[in-house]
Protein backbone atom coordinates (compact mmCIF):
# COMPACT_ATOMS: atom_id res chain seq x y z
CA UNK A 1 0.00 0.00 0.00
CA UNK A 2 2.54 2.44 1.02
CA UNK A 3 6.24 2.41 1.15
CA UNK A 4 8.26 1.90 4.26
CA UNK A 5 10.19 4.82 5.10
CA UNK A 6 13.66 4.76 5.63
CA UNK A 7 14.83 1.38 7.41
CA UNK A 8 17.09 3.84 9.87
CA UNK A 9 15.99 6.99 10.03
CA UNK A 10 18.63 9.66 11.25
CA UNK A 11 18.59 10.30 15.00
CA UNK A 12 16.38 13.43 15.16
CA UNK A 13 18.40 14.96 18.43
CA UNK A 14 21.92 14.54 16.24
CA UNK A 15 20.10 16.17 13.26
CA UNK A 16 19.01 19.08 15.61
CA UNK A 17 22.61 19.75 16.03
CA UNK A 18 23.69 19.54 12.71
CA UNK A 19 22.50 20.44 9.04
CA UNK A 20 19.08 22.08 9.13
CA UNK A 21 19.14 19.82 5.57
CA UNK A 22 19.19 16.26 7.06
CA UNK A 23 16.02 17.62 9.21
CA UNK A 24 13.54 16.20 7.46
CA UNK A 25 15.25 12.77 6.54
CA UNK A 26 14.95 12.07 10.22
CA UNK A 27 11.10 12.59 10.35
CA UNK A 28 9.48 9.32 9.00
CA UNK A 29 5.83 10.62 8.61
CA UNK A 30 7.83 13.97 7.00
CA UNK A 31 10.04 12.26 4.94
CA UNK A 32 7.36 9.87 3.61
CA UNK A 33 5.65 12.88 2.20
CA UNK A 34 9.28 14.46 0.57
CA UNK A 35 9.25 17.71 2.26
CA UNK A 36 12.68 18.99 2.10
CA UNK A 37 14.43 21.95 3.94
CA UNK A 38 17.68 24.01 2.99
CA UNK A 39 19.32 27.40 3.74
CA UNK A 40 19.72 29.97 1.39
CA UNK A 41 20.60 33.98 2.06
CA UNK A 42 16.87 34.76 3.32
CA UNK A 43 17.41 31.62 5.62
CA UNK A 44 15.26 28.56 5.74
CA UNK A 45 13.31 27.77 2.58
CA UNK A 46 11.21 24.30 2.95
CA UNK A 47 9.50 22.67 -0.06
CA UNK A 48 6.63 20.56 -0.39
CA UNK A 49 6.70 18.96 -4.11
CA UNK A 50 3.60 18.32 -5.46
CA UNK A 51 2.36 14.36 -5.95
CA UNK A 52 -1.20 13.11 -6.22
CA UNK A 53 -0.46 12.15 -2.54
CA UNK A 54 -1.23 15.42 -1.71
CA UNK A 55 -4.44 16.23 -3.22
CA UNK A 56 -7.64 16.60 -0.78
CA UNK A 57 -10.19 17.54 -3.66
CA UNK A 58 -9.64 16.08 -7.03
CA UNK A 59 -12.61 17.88 -8.59
CA UNK A 60 -10.60 21.59 -8.19
CA UNK A 61 -8.18 19.88 -8.11
CA UNK A 62 -6.91 21.48 -4.30
CA UNK A 63 -4.00 19.93 -2.11
CA UNK A 64 -5.62 18.36 1.39
CA UNK A 65 -6.08 20.84 4.12
CA UNK A 66 -4.14 18.33 6.22
CA UNK A 67 -1.25 18.41 3.80
CA UNK A 68 -0.84 22.42 4.01
CA UNK A 69 -1.05 22.21 7.68
CA UNK A 70 1.30 19.54 7.83
CA UNK A 71 3.64 21.48 5.36
CA UNK A 72 3.02 24.61 7.55
CA UNK A 73 4.36 22.91 10.89
CA UNK A 74 7.05 21.57 9.10
CA UNK A 75 8.23 24.89 8.30
CA UNK A 76 7.66 26.23 11.26
CA UNK A 77 9.29 23.61 12.96
CA UNK A 78 12.81 23.52 10.96
CA UNK A 79 12.98 27.64 11.91
CA UNK A 80 13.26 27.09 15.36
CA UNK A 81 15.50 23.84 15.17
CA UNK A 82 18.20 25.85 12.66
CA UNK A 83 17.86 29.10 15.55
CA UNK A 84 18.48 26.34 18.45
CA UNK A 85 21.30 25.15 16.07
CA UNK A 86 23.40 28.59 17.10
CA UNK A 87 25.61 27.83 19.14
CA UNK A 88 25.17 31.23 21.38
CA UNK A 89 21.29 31.01 21.71
CA UNK A 90 19.84 31.26 24.93
CA UNK A 91 16.78 29.35 24.44
CA UNK A 92 15.45 25.65 24.97
CA UNK A 93 17.52 23.28 22.87
CA UNK A 94 14.97 20.45 23.42
CA UNK A 95 13.11 19.08 20.11
CA UNK A 96 10.40 21.35 19.61
CA UNK A 97 7.11 19.34 20.49
CA UNK A 98 3.87 21.06 18.93
CA UNK A 99 1.74 22.95 21.47
CA UNK A 100 -0.87 24.43 19.13
CA UNK A 101 -1.38 25.08 15.75
CA UNK A 102 -4.01 28.07 14.05
CA UNK A 103 -4.06 28.19 10.34
CA UNK A 104 -5.48 30.20 8.00
CA UNK A 105 -6.13 29.08 4.82
CA UNK A 106 -6.12 32.31 2.41
CA UNK A 107 -6.29 30.84 -1.26
CA UNK A 108 -6.70 27.61 -2.93
CA UNK A 109 -3.26 25.47 -2.81
CA UNK A 110 -3.22 24.18 -6.56
CA UNK A 111 -1.61 20.66 -7.72
CA UNK A 112 1.90 21.95 -7.99
CA UNK A 113 5.71 22.49 -5.89
CA UNK A 114 4.77 24.60 -2.63
CA UNK A 115 7.25 26.85 -0.56
CA UNK A 116 7.50 28.11 2.86
CA UNK A 117 9.34 30.88 5.23
CA UNK A 118 8.88 30.93 8.71
CA UNK A 119 9.57 34.02 11.12
CA UNK A 120 10.07 33.49 15.03
CA UNK A 121 8.05 35.80 16.76
CA UNK A 122 10.12 34.61 20.19
CA UNK A 123 12.06 31.86 20.73
CA UNK A 124 12.60 31.34 24.84
CA UNK A 125 13.82 29.31 27.59
CA UNK A 126 10.45 27.14 27.13
CA UNK A 127 8.53 28.30 24.37
CA UNK A 128 8.84 29.15 20.72
CA UNK A 129 6.42 30.91 18.81
CA UNK A 130 6.41 31.27 14.86
CA UNK A 131 4.12 32.34 11.79
CA UNK A 132 5.05 30.50 9.09
CA UNK A 133 4.06 31.57 5.77
CA UNK A 134 3.81 28.89 2.41
CA UNK A 135 3.15 30.29 -1.30
CA UNK A 136 3.31 28.48 -4.71
CA UNK A 137 3.89 30.66 -7.45
CA UNK A 138 4.26 33.87 -6.03
CA UNK A 139 5.74 34.96 -2.45
CA UNK A 140 3.29 38.23 -2.26
CA UNK A 141 0.38 35.63 -2.72
CA UNK A 142 0.58 33.06 0.32
CA UNK A 143 -1.74 30.38 0.41
CA UNK A 144 -1.54 29.72 3.69
CA UNK A 145 -0.39 31.21 6.97
CA UNK A 146 0.00 29.17 10.44
CA UNK A 147 0.68 30.42 14.32
CA UNK A 148 2.15 27.72 15.87
CA UNK A 149 3.82 27.43 20.10
CA UNK A 150 6.72 24.60 20.67
CA UNK A 151 7.40 23.42 23.93
CA UNK A 152 11.68 23.95 23.62
CA UNK A 153 12.44 22.50 27.08
CA UNK A 154 10.48 20.56 29.59
CA UNK A 155 12.14 19.75 32.37
CA UNK A 156 11.84 21.07 35.69
CA UNK A 157 15.04 23.30 36.08
CA UNK A 158 13.67 25.55 33.09
CA UNK A 159 10.05 25.55 34.61
CA UNK A 160 10.67 28.90 36.28
CA UNK A 161 12.31 30.94 33.45
CA UNK A 162 10.24 31.60 30.73
CA UNK B 1 -26.84 3.78 2.18
CA UNK B 2 -24.54 3.38 4.77
CA UNK B 3 -26.25 0.59 6.90
CA UNK B 4 -23.34 -1.97 6.53
CA UNK B 5 -19.95 0.31 8.35
CA UNK B 6 -16.99 -0.11 8.68
CA UNK B 7 -16.49 0.41 4.70
CA UNK B 8 -13.37 1.90 3.61
CA UNK B 9 -12.73 5.45 3.16
CA UNK B 10 -13.06 4.72 -0.51
CA UNK B 11 -15.59 3.02 -0.52
CA UNK B 12 -17.71 5.74 1.33
CA UNK B 13 -16.25 8.57 -0.89
CA UNK B 14 -17.36 6.45 -3.53
CA UNK B 15 -21.00 5.89 -2.29
CA UNK B 16 -21.17 9.45 -1.75
CA UNK B 17 -20.85 10.48 -4.95
CA UNK B 18 -17.78 12.08 -5.20
CA UNK B 19 -15.22 11.95 -8.04
CA UNK B 20 -12.69 10.01 -8.03
CA UNK B 21 -9.05 11.32 -8.42
CA UNK B 22 -5.97 9.87 -10.08
CA UNK B 23 -4.78 9.21 -6.51
CA UNK B 24 -7.20 7.39 -3.96
CA UNK B 25 -6.09 10.62 -1.28
CA UNK B 26 -4.37 9.98 2.06
CA UNK B 27 -7.09 8.79 4.09
CA UNK B 28 -7.83 6.17 1.83
CA UNK B 29 -3.55 5.33 1.77
CA UNK B 30 -3.74 5.12 5.32
CA UNK B 31 -6.59 2.56 5.57
CA UNK B 32 -9.10 4.73 7.28
CA UNK B 33 -12.12 2.74 7.98
CA UNK B 34 -15.88 4.44 8.59
CA UNK B 35 -17.23 3.13 11.38
CA UNK B 36 -19.97 5.27 12.14
CA UNK B 37 -21.73 8.38 10.38
CA UNK B 38 -24.49 9.24 13.13
CA UNK B 39 -25.89 13.08 13.21
CA UNK B 40 -24.19 13.41 16.43
CA UNK B 41 -20.82 12.50 15.58
CA UNK B 42 -18.37 10.39 12.52
CA UNK B 43 -15.90 8.08 13.61
CA UNK B 44 -13.04 6.74 11.81
CA UNK B 45 -10.16 4.47 13.00
CA UNK B 46 -6.87 4.20 11.43
CA UNK B 47 -4.11 1.85 11.95
CA UNK B 48 -0.92 2.49 12.95
CA UNK B 49 1.84 2.19 10.05
CA UNK B 50 5.20 2.90 10.47
CA UNK B 51 5.63 5.75 8.33
CA UNK B 52 3.25 7.92 10.74
CA UNK B 53 6.15 8.55 13.55
CA UNK B 54 6.74 12.06 13.84
CA UNK B 55 10.08 11.57 16.78
CA UNK B 56 12.01 8.78 16.50
CA UNK B 57 13.82 9.08 20.05
CA UNK B 58 10.38 9.24 21.86
CA UNK B 59 8.82 7.28 19.50
CA UNK B 60 5.44 9.02 19.00
CA UNK B 61 3.09 9.97 16.24
CA UNK B 62 4.05 13.21 14.12
CA UNK B 63 1.63 16.18 14.65
CA UNK B 64 1.06 16.77 11.15
CA UNK B 65 -0.48 13.21 10.37
CA UNK B 66 -2.94 14.20 13.60
CA UNK B 67 -3.79 17.29 11.37
CA UNK B 68 -4.59 15.54 8.25
CA UNK B 69 -7.11 12.73 10.10
CA UNK B 70 -8.49 16.64 11.87
CA UNK B 71 -9.03 17.89 9.02
CA UNK B 72 -10.47 14.89 7.17
CA UNK B 73 -12.91 14.22 9.76
CA UNK B 74 -13.57 18.06 10.42
CA UNK B 75 -14.65 18.43 7.12
CA UNK B 76 -16.52 15.30 6.13
CA UNK B 77 -19.15 16.13 9.19
CA UNK B 78 -19.70 19.38 6.99
CA UNK B 79 -19.79 17.54 3.69
CA UNK B 80 -22.58 14.99 5.21
CA UNK B 81 -24.72 17.99 6.57
CA UNK B 82 -24.78 19.45 2.84
CA UNK B 83 -28.41 19.43 1.05
CA UNK B 84 -26.52 18.70 -2.48
CA UNK B 85 -23.32 17.64 -2.97
CA UNK B 86 -20.22 20.40 -3.28
CA UNK B 87 -16.91 21.42 -2.73
CA UNK B 88 -15.89 22.55 0.45
CA UNK B 89 -12.65 24.25 1.37
CA UNK B 90 -11.16 24.95 4.67
CA UNK B 91 -10.94 28.38 5.78
CA UNK B 92 -9.32 28.30 9.24
CA UNK B 93 -8.48 25.31 11.52
CA UNK B 94 -6.79 25.30 15.17
CA UNK B 95 -5.47 22.41 16.59
CA UNK B 96 -3.98 21.49 20.17
CA UNK B 97 -2.03 18.41 21.03
CA UNK B 98 -2.91 17.36 24.66
CA UNK B 99 -0.60 14.58 24.60
CA UNK B 100 1.62 12.79 22.44
CA UNK B 101 0.46 9.11 20.85
CA UNK B 102 2.96 6.29 21.16
CA UNK B 103 3.55 3.84 18.15
CA UNK B 104 1.27 1.20 17.77
CA UNK B 105 -2.12 1.92 18.65
CA UNK B 106 -4.99 2.40 16.44
CA UNK B 107 -6.28 5.76 16.14
CA UNK B 108 -9.88 6.83 16.51
CA UNK B 109 -10.70 10.29 14.84
CA UNK B 110 -14.37 11.80 15.45
CA UNK B 111 -15.61 14.73 13.66
CA UNK B 112 -19.08 16.90 14.38
CA UNK B 113 -20.69 19.77 12.73
CA UNK B 114 -22.12 22.19 15.11
CA UNK B 115 -23.36 24.54 12.51
CA UNK B 116 -24.54 24.94 8.76
CA UNK B 117 -24.46 28.63 7.71
CA UNK B 118 -25.11 29.49 4.15
CA UNK B 119 -21.72 30.11 3.44
CA UNK B 120 -19.88 28.43 6.19
CA UNK B 121 -20.01 25.60 8.45
CA UNK B 122 -18.56 25.18 11.39
CA UNK B 123 -17.15 21.88 13.06
CA UNK B 124 -15.01 19.80 15.88
CA UNK B 125 -12.70 16.67 15.95
CA UNK B 126 -10.70 15.26 18.38
CA UNK B 127 -8.59 12.02 18.21
CA UNK B 128 -7.84 9.32 20.76
CA UNK B 129 -6.48 5.97 21.31
CA UNK B 130 -7.93 3.84 23.74
CA UNK B 131 -10.40 6.02 26.06
CA UNK B 132 -12.60 8.75 24.73
CA UNK B 133 -12.12 10.82 27.86
CA UNK B 134 -7.98 10.78 27.19
CA UNK B 135 -7.87 12.72 23.66
CA UNK B 136 -4.33 13.47 22.21
CA UNK B 137 -5.97 16.23 20.16
CA UNK B 138 -8.45 18.19 19.76
CA UNK B 139 -9.59 20.49 16.70
CA UNK B 140 -12.34 23.12 15.65
CA UNK B 141 -12.31 23.66 11.77
CA UNK B 142 -14.04 26.04 10.06
CA UNK B 143 -14.92 25.42 6.21
CA UNK B 144 -15.99 27.68 2.89
CA UNK B 145 -19.16 25.66 1.73
CA UNK B 146 -18.89 25.42 -2.15
CA UNK B 147 -15.96 26.56 -3.87
CA UNK B 148 -15.72 28.53 -7.41
CA UNK B 149 -17.35 27.17 -10.18
CA UNK B 150 -19.03 24.43 -7.40
CA UNK B 151 -21.38 26.92 -5.58
CA UNK B 152 -22.67 26.29 -2.26
CA UNK B 153 -26.07 24.79 -2.04
CA UNK B 154 -27.27 26.39 0.41
CA UNK B 155 -26.64 29.80 -0.82
CA UNK B 156 -28.96 29.10 -3.60
CA UNK B 157 -31.66 27.95 -1.44
CA UNK B 158 -35.07 29.99 -0.34
CA UNK B 159 -35.07 27.87 3.06
CA UNK B 160 -32.40 29.13 4.65
CA UNK B 161 -32.88 31.50 7.50
CA UNK B 162 -30.38 34.38 7.65
CA UNK B 163 -26.70 32.87 8.66
CA UNK B 164 -23.10 33.06 8.06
Amino acid sequence: MSQPPNQTPPNLQDVVTGDISGLFDAIPFVHWLGLTASRDAEGVLCVMPFSQRLIGNPVLPALHGGMVATFLEATALAVVVDAQNDPDARCGKEIPRMISTTIDYIRPAGPKDTYGRAEIIRLGTRLATVVATIWQEDPARPVARANCHFLVASGASSASKS
Amino acid sequence: MFDDLPITWAEFRCRSGRAPGPHPGIMAELGAMIESLAPEGIRVRVPYQPLMIGDTGRNVLHSGLLMILLDSLCGISIIQKLPAPASIATLDLRVDYLRAISAGLDLIITGVCYKMGRNVGFSRGAIYTTDPSDPAAIANGTFMLGTAGDPSPLLTSEAQGQSA
